[in-house]
């Protein structure tokens, strides 16, 4: 069964000299259950802004996107209420710098009265556990690492249990001993059975844990299959050079 | 560090090449037409020293807004003379050294209390109570009083508590403006006021069952309060012009000859 | 720690240059003939007759007191106004389709801030208040410099929340927090580092301000001073003393938002 449902997705971007910037030019996917998308593509070729339209970070432009069942991008949609199913991990961590780890957890599930404190707590010291910092439960955020940062702020797109997990570059600001860290968690949590939208650069990753690969190139799905399909027996020539550039390296 | 020094050197010659001697001493008021006077700021001093000066006036005319600022310009030299009324000249004579008051008169004012134009009921019953009080001999008690005390030099032995200010009074409130800072005639001494229009205005307050209020505000911006209704009148030495009869109501005169002089150093003076 | 070095650094150029200006005032008062037993005797009775005599430094006590009531209310509602406009600017900023709010929260800011706090008084008392006669002016003066201040207010929290990286409000979002929550709870927190010791800044420039207070009749400091002058017929002694205030005031308050920085930073890396 689909959890979230893309069709005929647009974004356009009015620039302030009020040129038009077409970002996405008509997607159309879907991700079901259990599933782990791994999107990838040339820097500017609008694989983040899909991924911020999803929870609509970003708002689309035309479209629709089911979650659920539920069209979000309708004007009688609660998408606060969404996107308490929608985790998110961004590429600079933005932990809460004026609250401990526990109350970067906690935070909205008590304020959404979802949790009381006591069991909001008690799940981010699990979620803490699960990411293996659970030691750092009231430490402050410009303590940890940039690893450890990004590990805690997994735990928090977690607290909510949300349906599925939405990683934008995750591991883009870290430097290369902090990767493989991060990289652990995100297969354990892979393992575990998450639905998982992922934008990346680490190919590696993507081939080891993704089910299937979305090559997004000018705004739309150039390509897409399996990651042997895509890494290895890539069909159209965007793809070939793309991954001829990255994988050289 | 030596750059410093000669910063420091060259402060002190510059300050020492300030101090330039006066040429010729004043003798006739006549002279000050070219020179550099000052007045207080809207009052009639400014307009007869515009008068003097003529087509200079942007140059050698300066305006304070208050008297001791033109006083203090005065002795450092930057203006020879500043044209006010000669009551409160005559009270920084007794108490500031060096300076003096030029024989020659420069005219004669008469001074009354002014009201928003239009304003003929409070103008009529401001005059018919100045009547009753001149008659009385309350007004000139009150000018005697401050004659002796202020011209001796001495301000303290009139209190602004012993003005009775006809507190909670039926009639309602009578508001004054004025400029305290024009001894004798009005004064600020602690929180209170004390002077010969503070007390004349108590009298007639009196007479008409109302509380008076004084506010304290700066010369210039009188007139402005008194139109906009803010205060019910003002009274400051305000001297009766054809000029200002065309903006405000005066009530009738209350001080009738009052001279307008220059106020000059006392070693910069020959009689 | 690291302040502690700073202040045992070598005197800077400004200490010595500070050092030089005051030899050099010294110098001048040597000069004058100040440092003699009769200039200093004339100094004490002048000193005397200012403020002594008649208890006449309660003049300044109580001008002292306008002031401060004067710039703390101003500041209220200052704080008051500057919050609504910074909210509506933000807001505006966030993506509320509030395009009327927004053009009259600019234009209030653009007018109030283009204008002398002076001439914005004298229209307020003589014009708007005109017939308020038995409002106390001192209100008058708090609501102008108040509606003033609002202005330069709603800068600093507009400034102070925009200073925050736009990732705090998203990941805020992304929570399923709604934006008046996000603010609350996230942004505003962090702001308020930035915007308190403006805050006091402005504080400090509002209590400067206030000394216009005199033109339409409040005795404050600084008119307290100049009634003094009017009595005593002394020029120097009694501006000197209200400077002297002033500084005294104003140092004080600088000593306490640079300690108040500090504190401020030392809680982020707690």
């Amino acid at each position: 069964m689909a959890v979230i449902e893309i069709k005929d997705l647009h974004k356009t971007f009015t620039l302030t000299d009020g040129r038009k910037l077409h970002v996405l030019n008509g997607i159309t996917t879907e991700i079901n259950k259990g599933e782990k998308i791994a999107v990838i593509g040339p820097s500017g070729s609008g694989k983040s802004t899909f991924l911020r339209c999803l929870n609509r970070m970003e708002e689309p432009t035309s479209g629709s996107i089911n979650f659920n069942g539920e069209d979000i991008t309708s004007n009688n949609c609660d998408i606060n209420k969404v996107r308490r199913k929608m985790g998110m991990v961004f590429q600079h961590f933005n932990l809460f710098p004026h609250l401990t780890v526990r109350k970067n957890l906690t935070l909205a599930p008590v304020d959404l009265k979802i949790m009381t404190q006591e069991a909001a707590d008690e799940r981010a010291k699990i979620l803490l556990e699960r990411v293996g910092l659970a030691d750092k439960i009231d430490e402050w955020p410009e303590r940890l690492s940039g690893g450890q940062k990004q590990r805690v702020a997994i735990a928090r797109a977690m607290a909510m249990n949300p349906d599925v997990l939405l990683f934008d570059e995750p591991t883009s600001a870290l430097d290369p001993e902090m990767i493989g860290e991060v990289l652990d968690v995100m297969k354990e949590l892979a393992d575990s059975g998450m639905t998982m939208y992922l934008v990346t650069h680490e190919m590696g990753f993507a081939h080891k844990i993704a089910d299937k690969i979305l090559f997004i190139d000018k705004g739309v799905i150039s390509e897409q299959g399996t990651p042997d399909e895509v890494f290895d027996h890539p069909k159209q020539p965007r793809t070939i050079e793309f991954l001829s550039k990255v994988l050289r390296h | 560090m030596k750059k410093f020094l000669a910063l420091v050197l060259v402060l002190i010659l510059a300050s020492s090449a300030f101090a330039a001697e006066n040429p010729a001493k004043l003798k006739t008021t006549s002279q000050l037409k070219t020179e550099k006077l000052a007045a207080q700021r809207g009052t009639v001093g400014q307009y007869i020293a515009e008068d003097l000066l003529g087509d200079k006036k942007g140059d050698l005319l300066t305006t304070y807004e208050k008297y001791v600022d033109a006083v203090s310009a005065l002795l450092q030299g930057k203006v020879r003379a500043i044209i006010m009324d000669e009551m409160p000249a005559k009270r920084f004579i007794a108490s500031v050294e060096g300076l003096a008051i030029m024989d020659e008169a420069l005219s004669e004012e008469n001074y009354a209390m002014g009201f928003k134009k239009g304003n003929a009921e409070l103008v009529a019953q401001v005059n018919k109570a100045l009547a009753e009080i001149k008659a009385d001999g309350t007004l000139d008690k009150i000018f005697a009083k401050y004659y002796e005390t202020f011209l001796a030099g001495d301000s303290s032995s009139i209190k602004p508590e012993d003005i009775d200010f006809n507190k909670g009074a039926k009639g309602g409130k009578l508001v004054v403006g004025t400029e305290a800072g024009f001894a004798p005639y009005e004064l600020k001494v602690g929180s209170g006021f004390i002077g010969i229009d503070v007390e004349m205005c108590a009298a007639i307050a009196k007479k008409l069952d109302k509380e008076l209020v004084i506010i304290n505000m700066n010369f210039d911006a009188l007139p402005m309060a008194v139109s906009t209704n803010k205060v019910d009148l003002i009274c400051a030495g305000i001297t009766v012009t054809e000029e200002r009869k065309e903006n405000m109501d005066f009530s009738d005169n209350y001080v009738v000859g009052a001279k307008q002089v220059a106020l000059v150093k006392a070693d910069d003076y020959e009689k | 720690m690291r302040n502690n070095y700073q202040s045992r650094k070598a005197l800077s150029r400004g200490d010595l240059l500070l050092g030089l200006v005051g030899i050099y005032l010294i110098y001048l008062l040597y000069a004058s003939g100040f440092f003699t037993a009769e200039a200093w005797a004339d100094f004490n009775r002048r000193f005397y007759q200012n403020f002594v005599k008649d208890r006449r430094y309660m003049m300044l006590v109580d001008g002292l007191k306008a002031t401060i009531f004067m710039t703390s209310g101003a500041t209220l509602i200052g704080l008051i106004v500057g919050l609504i406009l910074s909210v509506i600017r933000v807001a505006h900023k966030g993506g509320a389709k509030i395009p009327v709010l927004n053009w009259l929260a600019e234009s209030y800011i653009t007018v109030l801030r283009g204008t002398p706090a002076m001439v914005q008084l004298l229209i307020w008392n003589f014009t708007i208040f005109a017939s308020a006669r038995d409002l106390n002016t001192q209100y008058i003066a708090i609501l102008a410099f108040g509606l003033n201040s609002g202005a330069y207010i709603a800068e600093i929290f507009r400034g102070g929340i925009e200073a925050i990286d736009p990732g705090q409000m998203e990941a805020a979002r992304s929570l399923g927090l709604s934006y008046g929550t996000s603010m609350k709870r996230v942004v505003l927190p962090q702001a308020l580092r930035n915007i308190i010791p403006m805050l006091f800044n402005e504080f400090i420039a509002l209590l400067k301000e206030t000394s216009v207070a005199g033109y339409i009749g409040i005795d404050d400091l600084t008119r307290a001073g100049q009634n003094i002058q009017a009595l005593t017929l002394e020029h120097s002694q009694p501006l000197v003393m209200v400077a002297i205030i002033y500084l005294v005031i104003v140092m004080l308050l600088t000593k306490f938002v640079s300690k108040l920085e500090q504190w401020l930073s030392r809680g982020r890396r707690r």
